[in-house]
């Protein structure tokens, strides 16, 4: 039974799997980058380099890039295991396979951790540049300092937030605006100026998330139901004069960011990190990066109230040493390969 | 007379005085002729003129042009369509002016048909020869104003009917609009605005200013009173920069290589038929010869531009031919090319000629986007993936030579190259990644080109990985790298073709036919070699 499997182990690090799996990769390749040609470089990366398996005519699954590596992966490590021989002089071997082994599984785990982002930033050199996820996570934020994680979709739920206490009475993924005369004074304007919100399938044309809430004040016992559209350009300002908005999922960084000045190219920023506060630029070119984050410079927003805003993009990535790590071992394992052949002819 | 004399220092200084700002950078009045003339015809010269006597002629006398037959095209149903004569190439302004609204409403269409394509190309060329016949505008008397009253308002000469923009202007520009008449002033607005489109429209609308990296347009001068000075008048350390520039331009070195190229495989043939040491030497020294030419050539790049010559195919495409040129250097140092003179030196023909005929479009100059603007990375990463791109592409080139006459020396010779070129196209991918990462904040990002480089790594791994395991023998090996020229031109060139990713750098129209043609030959190479090889394997068993 042993060597039953032993064999099968063995024959799964052949070769043979090897170039199969080349291969894969090669037509995977291939067939991704012409339909980066039809759907454009975002949407072809996502469904051939950011999935398990790729849906033919929507029926036939074939194996995405994801799936190579998990198998790559497993072929790796079988071949380090039984097929390149424990030899001195395989040992630049050795550390090219190791290379790509953690190639693979770092970019396999690095794939799923990423964590995408976009900031907003206002030029005034005041206000900190707000760094919100680019998924679909969001949360209900009061005075852009409190905030409280939304729930999924259509699950309800009441809370606190500083001085008040929140009840949601609907919320959902694919809402529309609607106006009814009815309720024109049970819910008041939000933002917008729409005067109700009601779920809807996606059929319809205009679609964003929405949430109904009602807000009552701890001391002044007064309440209100409210509207939040997602990432309205003004927040909803409560009696109090707080601000509250819904938006996505504000991530906190371990650095702040004020905006100075900004041209087409760049922004003048001041950056505060453990204490110091130093000036930077993040430009085209010049992204800034500390602690697992790479903030660079997206673009001008049209704004309102003609102020700027510079839209920033940003990443969180635990394992961006990954690459690094894959350069030095990879590199290492080419010079020592190269090395000790030399040696041998020479011997 | 006074006008005469002027007309004519003007010209004189736009013919010494080189100097020119167009697309982002000041170049010789004679480069932008030269690209001027390029986008008309596709040539240099027209009729007995150069492409600067010709430019000068369009802006100094226009009326003497239009009747010219410089605008070509290429599909006889285009001419008909425009209602010309469909068995002649080239058209003059005069007739093409007549389907002026035609050319128009072609230009507003946005798809990319070929016939729509060739129009739209058609349309700019008008416009740009009506923007340089235009362009002294501002000093022809083309304003007519005939009432003295009007005349003597604007404090003009009640003698003149027709005035010059910069003779009007020089009048009213200082005057206090509160006194005017409505007329008048109404008058005046008009042509304020009228030559201010004119000087819009211009091409050479902008000149060097007194401060110094400063351009201001011409309605600039003219606002202030200020005489315009000349067309160019370059800083004085740009001068010596633009001299080369038209010194370049003059020798075309690359030529003279493509020459030395076609002598070298004469020679080649020559000695196929008469042993001769002497030429097979004379041979090695022409490719020689040939390397350093085009190394000169992009030393002398770097020196007009003042950057590293890597900011356009053509000039990546050089960098790969002096590349392959001291590989094959060193190959005859080491003894190993007598097999290989005349195909090298055919192979660098081909290179050299497609990069001369299909990569240079007009001005070959060009200046590198903000976003790839890092001389440091820009050379390691390019330098090295070039270095891995002519080791890849001579591992084909031997891969046929191996199909041909096959030995041992030939073999190895053929997988150190691959070899060799794998790994720099590795390094140079990585070195790719560390710049993207520190630029861009990603190491890779599926970019259409870096996955190109990727499918080169990946296509010599399996040949390579396949030679380890005996899954093919030599001569599958052989076949197998056989393709590797074909695949180095898709995943360099034909990935430029899909026209998106972040490497715009390298995005060009018009070389799929060459592509496709070289790709069809070299096809039918291989499957012919391989089939010579498979008569010499049959013939040798029996």
């Amino acid at each position: 039974m042993f060597d039953r499997v032993k064999r099968l182990l063995k024959r799964a690090a052949s070769l043979q799997i090897t170039i199969v799996l080349l291969a894969f990769f090669a037509v995977l390749l291939f067939w991704g980058v012409l339909y980066q040609s039809k759907v454009g470089v975002d949407l072809a990366t996502e469904r051939f380099f950011g999935s398990f398996f790729i849906w033919v005519f929507d029926v036939i699954p074939l194996p995405g890039l994801y799936s190579l590596l998990v198998v790559s992966a497993i072929h790796l490590i079988l071949s380090m295991l039984y097929r390149i021989p424990r030899q001195k002089k395989s040992i630049g071997l050795y550390t090219m396979h190791l290379a790509l082994l953690i190639l693979i599984l770092g970019g396999l785990i690095g794939g799923f951790s990423r964590v995408p982002l976009k900031g907003y930033g206002v030029v005034d050199g005041k206000t900190d540049v707000v760094f919100e996820r680019s998924s679909e996570d969001y949360e209900i934020v009061l005075n852009d300092s409190l905030s409280f994680p939304l729930p999924p979709w259509g699950e309800l739920k009441s809370f606190q937030l500083g001085p008040y206490d929140f009840k949601m009475i609907l919320s959902c993924e694919e809402g529309y605006p609607i106006v009814k005369a009815k309720e024109e004074r049970l819910i008041l304007k939000n933002a917008s100026g729409f005067q109700g919100f009601e779920c809807r399938d996606k059929k319809e044309s205009v679609l964003f998330p929405g949430i109904v809430l009602v807000v009552k004040h701890n001391e002044f016992h007064h309440e209100e139901k409210i509207l939040l559209g997602l990432n309205e350009r003004r927040p909803y300002i409560l009696t109090g004069g707080e601000q509250l908005r819904l938006s996505n999922w504000r991530e906190k960084m371990p650095f702040s960011i004020q905006v100075i000045s900004v041209d087409k190219t760049g922004a003048d920023v001041l950056i505060s990190e453990k204490g110091d506060s130093f000036p930077r630029r993040i430009a085209l070119n010049v992204p800034y990066k500390s602690s697992h984050y790479s903030i660079y410079f997206s673009t001008i927003l049209d704004s309102f109230d003609d102020q700027k805003i510079v839209l920033f993009k940003a990443k969180k990535d635990l394992f961006d040493f990954v690459p690094y790590l894959f350069t030095i071992l990879l590199l290492a394992g080419l010079a020592l390969h190269y090395l000790i052949l030399r040696e041998g002819k020479k011997s | 007379m006074r006008k005469v004399v002027l007309f004519t220092l003007l010209l004189i200084s736009l013919l010494y005085s080189e100097g020119i700002y167009s697309q982002g950078r000041i170049k010789p009045f004679d480069s932008f002729s030269r690209e001027v003339l390029y986008h008309f015809n596709g040539k240099t010269s027209f009729q007995e003129l150069s492409a600067k006597e010709l430019v000068l002629k369009i802006i100094q006398d226009p009326a003497s042009t239009e009747d010219f037959e410089l605008f070509k095209i290429n599909r006889a149903e285009i001419a008909a369509l425009l209602h010309l004569d469909s068995k002649k190439r080239y058209h003059s302004y005069s007739s093409l002016k007549k389907s002026e609204l035609l050319l128009q409403q072609y230009n507003e269409r946005e798809d990319k048909h070929p016939i729509t394509l060739e129009l739209k190309d058609i349309y700019k060329n008008t416009r740009l020869y009506e923007s340089l016949a235009h362009a002294l505008d501002y000093k022809r008397p083309w304003i007519q104003i005939e009432t003295d009253s009007l005349k003597s308002e604007l404090g003009l000469d009640l003698a003149m009917k027709s005035y010059s923009p910069e003779e009007l202007l020089s009048k009213i520009r200082l005057q206090d609009s509160t006194l005017l008449s409505d007329a008048a002033l109404w008058w005046r607005d008009s042509l304020l605005f009228q030559t201010y489109m004119s000087l819009q429209e211009s091409p050479l609308r902008i000149y060097p200013s007194e401060k110094e990296g400063e351009l201001v347009s011409a309605w600039d001068y003219l606002w202030r009173g200020v005489p315009i000075p000349s067309y160019s008048i370059p800083p004085e350390e740009n001068s010596l920069k633009l001299r080369v520039e038209v010194f370049y331009h003059q020798w075309n070195l690359p030529q003279k290589a493509l020459i030395l190229l076609g002598f070298a495989i004469l020679m080649g043939f020559i000695t196929k038929v008469f042993e001769n040491r002497f030429i097979k030497r004379a041979q090695v020294i022409l490719l020689g010869l040939c390397g350093l030419l085009l190394t000169l050539t992009l030393g002398l790049r770097a020196f007009i531009m003042q950057a590293p010559p890597l900011a356009s195919l053509y000039e990546v495409m050089l960098l790969v031919l002096v590349l392959i040129s001291f590989i094959l250097g060193f190959l005859f140092v080491k003894k190993w090319l007598t097999i290989a003179i005349i195909p090298s030196s055919l192979l660098m023909f081909i290179l050299l000629f497609f990069a001369q005929n299909a990569l240079v479009q007009g001005d070959s100059f060009s200046v590198l986007p903000a976003l790839l603007n890092s001389s440091f990375w820009l050379t390691t990463h390019v330098f090295t993936i070039a270095l891995g791109y002519s080791g890849m592409i001579l591992s084909g080139l031997w891969a046929h030579l191996c199909m041909l006459k096959p030995s041992k020396q030939n073999h190895r010779v053929l997988y150190g190259i691959l070899v060799f070129g794998m790994s720099f196209t590795v390094i140079g991918i990585l070195l790719g990644g560390i710049w993207a990462d520190l630029a861009w904040g990603r190491f890779w990002g599926w970019d259409p080109k870096e996955c190109g480089a990727l499918f080169l790594v990946l296509w010599a791994m399996i040949s390579l990985h396949a030679k380890a395991g005996r899954v093919i023998k030599q001569e599958g090996f052989v076949f197998f790298s056989a393709w590797n020229m074909i695949i180095v031109a898709l995943c360099w060139f034909g990935i430029n073709l899909l026209g998106i990713g972040l490497h715009s750098y390298g995005f060009q129209r018009g070389i799929e036919l060459s592509l496709l043609i070289f790709i069809i030959a070299d096809s039918f190479l291989i499957f012919f070699l391989a089939s010579i090889q498979r008569r010499q394997m049959r013939s040798s068993l029996e």
